[in-house]
């Protein structure tokens, strides 16, 4: 939970997570969908602020994405609608 | 009476001599495998009142005192989007089960641990079972429970659902929880500075007023509730007379403040909140954190999923399953048949030959016939259910998802409604159940809508009848999978439209766990099968039986009273002839009849060239003797050749080689030519025409049944598409099940008893209709009405009748307008006619 001016920081680095390098540690930084689909992100692992990895993307196919130790298959619609940025490994608790 | 003090927080007293004790938990983390090994073979599958979701219970003892297990579905959080959320939610909210226990999977704790802080909101009697305790230990995990239970304030019991180690601890505490001699008491969660005042402010206001649930229900968990704008929470408010005016304006201030100090809402707020609980607590008490450990599972995952070799893969195997389920399913529903004929036989047997008792015909026609029919599908059902559950409790099937979401996503859904609609292919019953798979309602419903267009395997005796009728040899390959093609394509178009229309609405995201790959134990693997079977079963045993009856019903009344001809006198003068051209050949046999009567020796010659008895006990003394052992020798003959000997030599069946067989039986060749006689001239054409006048009967009753009425009622609706009466009452008989259709059309063309290879009945066809007409056919039949199997399922997968009315009415509407269409405008062109 971080407040307004801490988020975004650098902005410029997001990437839509369909368009994220595989197998590279990401914080997700945006989640633009509708509550109910925030939520069903949530209750898997992946919310704003979580380190996040994909792990196969191949061309119109859902995603797979690695959170939490386990691994999470994503729709293409809803991945459209999250932002990562790098993450470098670094744990959201440790910034 | 004293109370009974305890020093458990609660200080209840317990009243019931019975604890009740629900598994709650993620799916796949072991609760089923944990609810098998706590109540053995004792367990009922109950249906929870309004929802389909099935709520397991079972029974056992935990030192004398009787425990009821109530398995909940699996899921991933406590909120209202789901029906196994809501299930699992109500049930603990409204049942309040003595022991909640949360099965976790040790090994992805963090993950699992999100429901249990739920639970801990909720501030149930928890136990946490840290599950897999086998996988988390090989991958490294070291948990300082003690230290753990202290920070949340509940009991933790290691478990291996696999071995069934620590289970007995498991109930242990339960019980003792229960009794009071340990404690579960969570701490309070500490969600951040704001979040907590804005709940306690909440929760504050809350205080007095009425908020439609229970008062052991926290008013802290409402107001968190009501923070993530949970529907069922405010439906709950909107039904006990709205939220008090003071509850509304905290809440309102509550989310501005929040909205001005955040830039996520609440709801996500709540959830990093949890997930802040959660690494903190695991922080100090687990090493060897968030890090993948499924190394195997992973590298499987490279083939199985893989872009270019996952299809092929997925596809193979599900050729497999089809395999396993419709060819090796086969012999033992040839099995059932013969099972299911021989009750028949057995049961007519108790009725008095020759009398013709509707009790009987009810019976044996009606109900034996009617539910047996589905019942010889219960092998290949258990089969495929077996094939569905390895697929599962292996893993693969979220694969088999994962790889189809792709296709099916430019439909409109997920990849999780390919499996089902694939079963639909053998029979649309199985894969109406097999829709519980999909979490999401209006995927479930627009699936289950769409399953009949998958031409199941009861349709194809009908195109096996009709294509060959009427459509050359070159043709009957592409005409059938044109009728395969034109219901897949049907389908997609109508998934399409409703999902634009009915069930509008952006698709819920395909968000989907991969669980790691294990291997199946067999009893899950038993349990999971049998599970779903019964479920056929019961369907069987209750709204098959009722409509079957109903059918058999509309197929025998009214009785016809008056025929359009004397077929009795009819048949009485056949019997005539019959008989007086027996007396005829008998007439100068050496010692008369001796001591038979005309009456016996018309019995023993009609039965011995007809019934297949395989030894026929009888001394030759008199020609009379003789004549029956010839008869019965020259047709037992005749059978044999026709059945086995189709060798060279003598043409088997020609009058050589039947007198050469008989001489080698020292039978004068006189008695022969008398047997032969007798069965080609004599007895065949009694056969044939007491069979044609049974025929007849039978077809005239049946256009005087309720059925018959029907359709001749309903002629505007079948004249559009080319249909008359015959094919429309053959129509209404295959809403029974498809495949009557071709025995109703044999009973209206006199045929009687009838196959998909009678060539009578296709010549028929030939001579009476076009080959438009049997395209027709083809079409309503793939197309419009499910049968009532379907409909009965579609019944309760989906809570109500409104949803198969929707299916009947909607697909035979669709049938009849592609039926007319095509018929009219193929009429007015002149083709195929
Ligand atoms: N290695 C290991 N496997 C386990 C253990 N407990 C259960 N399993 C396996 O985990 C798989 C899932 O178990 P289930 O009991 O079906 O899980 P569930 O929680 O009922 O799953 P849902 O019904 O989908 O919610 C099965 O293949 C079990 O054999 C355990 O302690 N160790
Ligand atoms: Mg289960």
């Amino acid at each position: 939970m971080k407040p307004h001016n801490e988020t975004n920081s650098s902005a410029a680095s997001c990437q839509i997570l369909t368009e994220a390098p595989l197998n590279t540690p990401l914080k997700v930084t945006t989640i633009t969908a509708g509550r109910q689909a925030q939520t069903r992100l949530a209750c898997m692992g992946i919310l704003p602020g979580e380190i996040i990895k994909v792990v196969q993307r191949d061309n119109g196919g859902p995603l797979l994405v690695e959170v939490k130790g386990t691994r999470i298959a994503l729709g293409r619609g809803i991945c459209h609608k999250v932002t990562v940025q790098n993450g470098n490994g670094v744990h959201p608790e440790q910034e | 009476m004293p109370p009974f003090f305890c020093p458990g927080k609660e200080q209840t007293i317990r009243m019931a001599d019975q604890i009740r004790i629900a598994l709650a938990g993620n799916p796949n983390s072991g609760k089923t495998t944990i609810f098998n090994r706590i109540t053995g073979a004792h367990q009922h599958v109950a249906n929870y009142p309004g929802v389909t979701v099935d709520l397991k219970k079972g029974r056992t003892k935990i030192d004398g005192t009787r425990a009821e297990i109530i398995d909940l579905p699996g899921t991933y959080s406590l909120t209202a989007l789901s029906e196994e959320e809501l299930v699992a939610r109500n049930y603990i909210l409204n049942e309040k089960p003595d022991v909640v226990i949360d099965i976790l999977d040790a090994s992805t704790l963090e993950r699992q641990l999100y429901l249990a802080v739920q639970l801990l909101e909720l501030n149930v009697p928890l136990i946490l079972a840290f599950n897999m305790t086998d996988v988390a230990e090989k991958a490294g995990f070291e948990f300082d429970l003690p230290l753990l239970s202290d920070l949340l304030g509940v009991p933790i019991v290691q478990t291996t659902g696999l071995t069934g180690e620590g289970i007995d601890d498991l109930l242990k505490a339960a019980s003792e929880l229960a009794d009071g001699i340990i404690k579960s008491e969570p701490k309070p969660l500490v969600y951040g500075k704001e979040l907590d005042r804005a709940i306690n402010n909440i929760a504050r206001a809350l205080e007095g007023t009425k908020t439609g649930y229970g008062e052991d229900v926290p008013l802290k968990w409402i107001a968190i509730k009501l923070l993530e704008s949970d529907d069922q929470v405010l439906e709950q408010f909107e039904k006990t007379g709205g939220m008090s005016e003071n509850v509304a304006t905290v809440l309102l201030d509550a989310t501005k403040r929040l909205a001005q100090l955040y830039p996520d809402p609440p709801h996500i707020l709540i959830a990093e909140a949890r997930y802040g609980i959660i690494s903190g607590a695991a922080s100090e008490t687990v090493t060897h954190s968030v890090e993948r450990r499924h190394d195997f599972s992973d590298r499987l995952d490279t083939i199985f999923i893989n872009p270019l070799f996952g299809l092929p893969i997925f596809l193979a195997l599900m050729y497999l399953v089809f395999y396993i389920t419709f060819t090796l399913g086969n012999p033992l529903m040839s099995l059932m048949e013969v099972g299911i004929e021989s009750l028949g036989t057995g049961v007519s047997g108790w009725f008095p030959e020759g009398t013709e008792s509707p009790i009987r015909s009810l019976l044996v026609d009606g109900i034996i016939n009617g539910v047996g029919g589905v019942l010889v599908f219960l092998p290949n059902i258990l089969l495929l259910f077996l094939a569905i559950a390895i697929l599962e409790d292996t893993g693969y099937m979220a694969r088999a998802a994962f790889i189809m979401d792709r296709l099916m996503h430019r439909i409109g859904l997920h990849g999780k409604s390919f499996i089902p609609m694939l079963i639909g292919f053998g029979c649309s019953v199985p894969a109406i159940m097999g829709t519980r798979i999909l979490e999401n309602r209006r995927d479930r419903l627009v699936t289950i809508l769409v399953i009949p267009l998958m031409s199941c395997g009861a349709r194809l005796p009908i195109y096996a009848l009709i294509i060959p009728a009427f459509f050359p040899p070159h043709l009957q390959g592409p005409m059938l999978w044109l009728i395969y093609f034109i219901g897949i394509l049907l389908a997609i178009v109508l998934t399409k439209l409703l999902r634009s229309t009915v069930f509008k609405g952006e698709s819920t995201p395909f968000v989907m766990e991969l669980p790691p790959y294990r291997i199946p134990t067999l009893q899950a693997l038993m349990v999971h099968a049998w599970d779903r079977g019964k479920g056929y079963l019961q369907k069987a045993g209750t709204v098959i039986l009722a409509i079957s009856i109903l059918m058999w019903f509309a197929t025998s009344y009214p009785k016809t009273q008056v025929y359009s001809e004397d077929y009795i006198s009819q048949i009485e003068t056949l019997e005539q002839t019959f008989r007086r051209e027996i007396v005829d050949m008998t007439d100068e046999f050496d010692g008369g009849l001796g001591t038979t009567t005309i009456d016996e020796l018309v019995y023993l010659l009609d039965e011995v060239s007809t019934s297949d008895i395989s030894v026929y006990p009888h001394s030759r003394t008199t020609d009379l003797d003789d004549l029956v052992f010839t008869v019965w020798n020259v047709q037992r003959i005749r059978s044999e050749v026709s059945d086995d000997l189709e060798a060279g030599g003598l043409v088997p069946g020609s009058e050589e080689y039947i007198r050469g067989e008989a001489e080698l039986l020292d039978v004068e060749p006189e008695m022969i030519d008398m047997a032969v006689y007798y069965l080609d001239t004599v007895h065949e054409p009694f056969v044939t025409g007491t069979d044609e006048i049974d025929n007849a009967m039978a077809r005239e009753e049946l256009e005087n049944s309720a059925m018959g009425r029907i359709s001749r009622a309903m002629i505007p609706f079948w004249r559009p598409m080319g249909f008359d009466w015959k094919i429309g009452t053959a129509s209404l008989g295959a809403m029974a099940a498809k495949e009557v259709f071709v025995a109703q059309m044999g009973i209206v063309y006199s045929i009687g008893e009838t196959d998909e290879e009678s060539t009578t009945l296709r010549s028929k066809l030939q001579d009476k209709y076009t080959p438009l007409t049997g395209l027709c056919i083809m079409l309503f039949m793939l197309i419009a009405s499910p049968c009532v199997a379907t409909l009965a399922i579609t019944k309760s997968e989906t809570g109500g009748w409104k949803w198969a009315a929707f299916q009947f009415l909607g697909l035979t509407a669709i049938g009849w307008a592609i039926t007319t269409l095509v018929y009219q405008v193929s009429s007015l062109f002149g083709w195929g006619i």
